[in-house]
């Protein structure tokens, strides 16, 4: 067996409970900052020190057994997850809604959706500008009347003041 | 007779226009979501959760349990006509029901799978009737030391909430504790985990996360993927069962139903487990267990009226004693905490127009799924074809406004979009989403009663023990711990025993 596959953190099993024994002591850590308090008069942290100890243990549990674990592993990397998958579309979806909520008071309701409307069609293979083009506005508009002038939920106006 | 005045009150709620509307609503989108591969009854849930903010309590819940029954219904169409479950629970339904297709009997197949489902939904709730009451009585004698154990047992479920790994899910649930603590501490104010940002200060809502871990998560994951399933152009037709098929499908949809509502009361996958069980128990029954796999009706006929009989009785433990035993009833639980209502013990005595209006809506709902799912069977095979990227950019938007919404945050669509991603991640780790938002929602009621205890105690955990309700909750806990790591043992033992 590879032996530097099996030590190795690129294991999606050890990557991801390494990951949240990291969180855990960053709870664990905030949680003593806040203060325990006593059994009597418990404090603030109390419970998420409580919840953090058991993530500590759960993953450090799993994170040993994985490592020491005699199954062959060598093809599993986290690599093979995203294997055969259209994973970039993700991240590029992932990205353009972390702007949107960025832009989203800033420029308003209707640019911000247009254009989010506009990217979603475009990633989801729809060729033809024309139905990208029509399909947003009508998409927006739509949801505009519905949500905004139907049932006021009060969009920000943004840059087009309205 | 007291029960009689029980339903007929249930029933003037549940025939009101605004309520009955609530219903329809319900049941549509749930028969949609079932019918649809993909977003399940719990993202639909969480999609609708901000509309329901303006609407009474019981038109909720009613809205909410529509959805998820009447995705039992609709998941059956997919399993039968695409071979894809729409729904979980369906899995097995595609076993026979594709084979029925293939063979010409798509309409017999839809058919039986909806009169066994109205047959088991509505026994189910006769069973609900009258093992709820007496429960509810039960454990009307509860204080904090007494709900804190019964959270525990709540907590406890989450490990068999895990198809997969056990320790996972122990993860998963602590870090839906710790996600539930942040924001101002309930007993001394002082803020936790915020990150020195004021939109923190209020916690973590729910809809943010359940939005982002079903809603965005689900169209991350369809996203990436290269194929989709495509609808056969088989035309439904015949969709009244025959003589045969009727005498075939009773006997396996009254069992279906027994052992869905006793096994959709227990905690965690109880609507799946059940469908996979009944399907053994009809092969094994049968006198012609070859044709099994080959399109046989009883095998569409029980798995479907389990799974319906399952949701009948899942509603039990939320309703009586306030602990959801799957995550559908963790939405449900959340929903109620919203509009102020308190699950529990008290439940029924407090809000006996509630509990009787929304079962009474159960019976309404069911009557109305029969309609939609025999006449308008056209229209569902038409939604299933759909392309997929039409309707992924509608997800998106839906749950951004939906979001939005609540508290016009532009936070909180970033907090959606940030759950979206661990979602995601979660699922493509074969971590489950489903004990972190159980956990979630039971850790404010937890934490409450757990420090009000150790207050009232003086510091003493003896408290939990001595009070016999209590005690016996503790122990439901540790016997379902043991459950849960019983079978790890057991391999573990058989491997050393291999070794030597």
């Amino acid at each position: 067996m590879d032996t530097s596959s099996k030590r190795s953190l690129r294991d999606p099993e050890k990557g991801s409970s390494f990951f949240l024994l990291l969180v855990a002591f960053f709870v664990l850590a905030g949680s003593v900052t806040l203060g325990l308090g006593t059994f009597g008069s418990p404090g603030p942290g109390f419970l998420p020190f409580l919840a953090a100890g058991v993530l500590a243990c759960s993953s450090g549990i799993h994170f040993l057994s994985e490592m020491f674990s005699r199954a062959d592993r060598s093809n599993k990397k986290a690599q093979t997850l995203w294997a055969g998958t259209k994973w970039t579309k993700v991240i590029c979806v992932a990205f353009v809604l972390i702007l949107y909520a960025f832009c989203f008071e800033t420029a308003g309701f209707i640019l911000c959706t247009f254009l989010l409307m506009a990217f979603l069609l475009l990633v989801m293979d729809i060729r033809s500008a024309y139905t990208v083009l029509i399909g947003s506005i009508l998409v927006t508009l739509m949801s505009y009347i519905i949500f905004e002038k139907l049932l006021n939920i009060g969009f920000p106006a943004g840059i087009l003041r309205f | 007779m007291e029960m009689l005045n029980y339903i007929s009150s249930g029933f003037s709620v549940a025939l009101q226009p605004i309520n009955l509307l609530y219903c329809f609503i319900g049941v549509f989108i749930g028969t949609m979501v079932g019918v649809l591969p993909g977003i399940g009854p719990v993202g639909a849930m969480a999609l609708l959760l901000p509309v329901t903010f303006y609407a009474p309590a019981t038109s909720t819940i009613i809205l909410l349990a529509g959805i998820y029954y009447g995705s039992m219904y609709g998941g059956s169409t997919t399993s039968i006509l695409v071979n894809v479950p729409g729904e979980a629970t369906s899995v097995v339904t595609c076993l026979e029901g594709y084979q029925m297709m293939l063979k010409g009997r798509a309409g017999p197949a839809l058919g039986i799978a909806a009169f066994g489902s109205f047959i088991a939904g509505t026994l189910s709730l006769i069973g609900l009737m009258l093992f709820a009451p007496p429960l509810a009585d039960a454990a009307i004698r509860f204080g904090p030391p007494e709900y804190f154990s019964l959270m525990i047992v709540g907590m406890t479920i989450l490990f068999f909430l895990a198809s997969g790994s056990v320790l996972k899910a122990i993860g998963m649930g602590a870090l839906g504790v710790i996600l539930a603590t942040i924001g101002q501490d309930p007993v001394m104010g002082t803020p936790r985990f915020t990150f020195r940002t004021q939109h923190l200060l209020d916690g973590v809502g729910l809809v943010p996360l359940v939005m982002g871990l079903y809603g965005v998560s689900e169209v991350f994951l369809n996203i990436e993927r290269t194929v989709f399933a495509k609808v056969s152009e088989t035309k439904v037709k015949g969709l009244f069962p025959d003589f045969n098929d009727w005498r075939n499908s009773i006997l396996p949809i009254l069992r279906g139903t027994l052992i869905g509502f006793v096994l959709g009361i227990l905690p965690g996958a109880g609507g799946i487990v059940s469908t996979f069980i009944c399907y053994t128990i009809e092969k094994k029954l049968s006198k012609h267990p070859e044709q099994f796999g080959k399109g046989v009706i009883e095998g569409v006929a029980a798995p479907e009226s389990t799974n319906n009989a399952a949701s009948g009785g899942a509603f039990i433990p939320l309703l009586t004693l306030g602990i959801p035993c799957n995550v559908v009833m963790a939405m449900l639980l959340g929903a109620l905490m919203i509009h102020g209502v308190r699950p529990g013990p008290l439940l029924m005595s407090e809000h006996p127009d509630l509990v009787w209006g929304l079962i009474a809506s159960m019976y309404v709902g069911n009557g109305m799924l029969l309609l939609l799912n025999l006449p308008l069977i056209g229209l569902w095979v038409q939604i299933l074809k759909i392309p997929p990227r039409f309707l992924f950019p509608f997800i998106i938007l839906f749950c951004i406004v939906g979001v939005y919404s609540i508290n016009l945050s532009a936070f909180d669509i970033g907090l959606m979009v940030f759950f979206g991603i661990v979602g995601y991640l979660v699922r493509k780790f074969r971590y489950e989403a489903a004990p972190l938002v159980l956990a979630f929602i039971l850790t404010p009621i937890l934490e409450s009663n757990f420090r009000q205890t150790l207050i009232q105690s003086k510091g003493s955990l003896f408290v939990f023990v001595t009070r016999p309700i209590s005690a016996v909750c503790l122990g439901i806990s540790a016997l379902i711990l043991f459950s849960a790591f019983l079978p790890i043992f057991r391999i573990r033992v058989r491997s050393l025993m291999n070794k030597t």
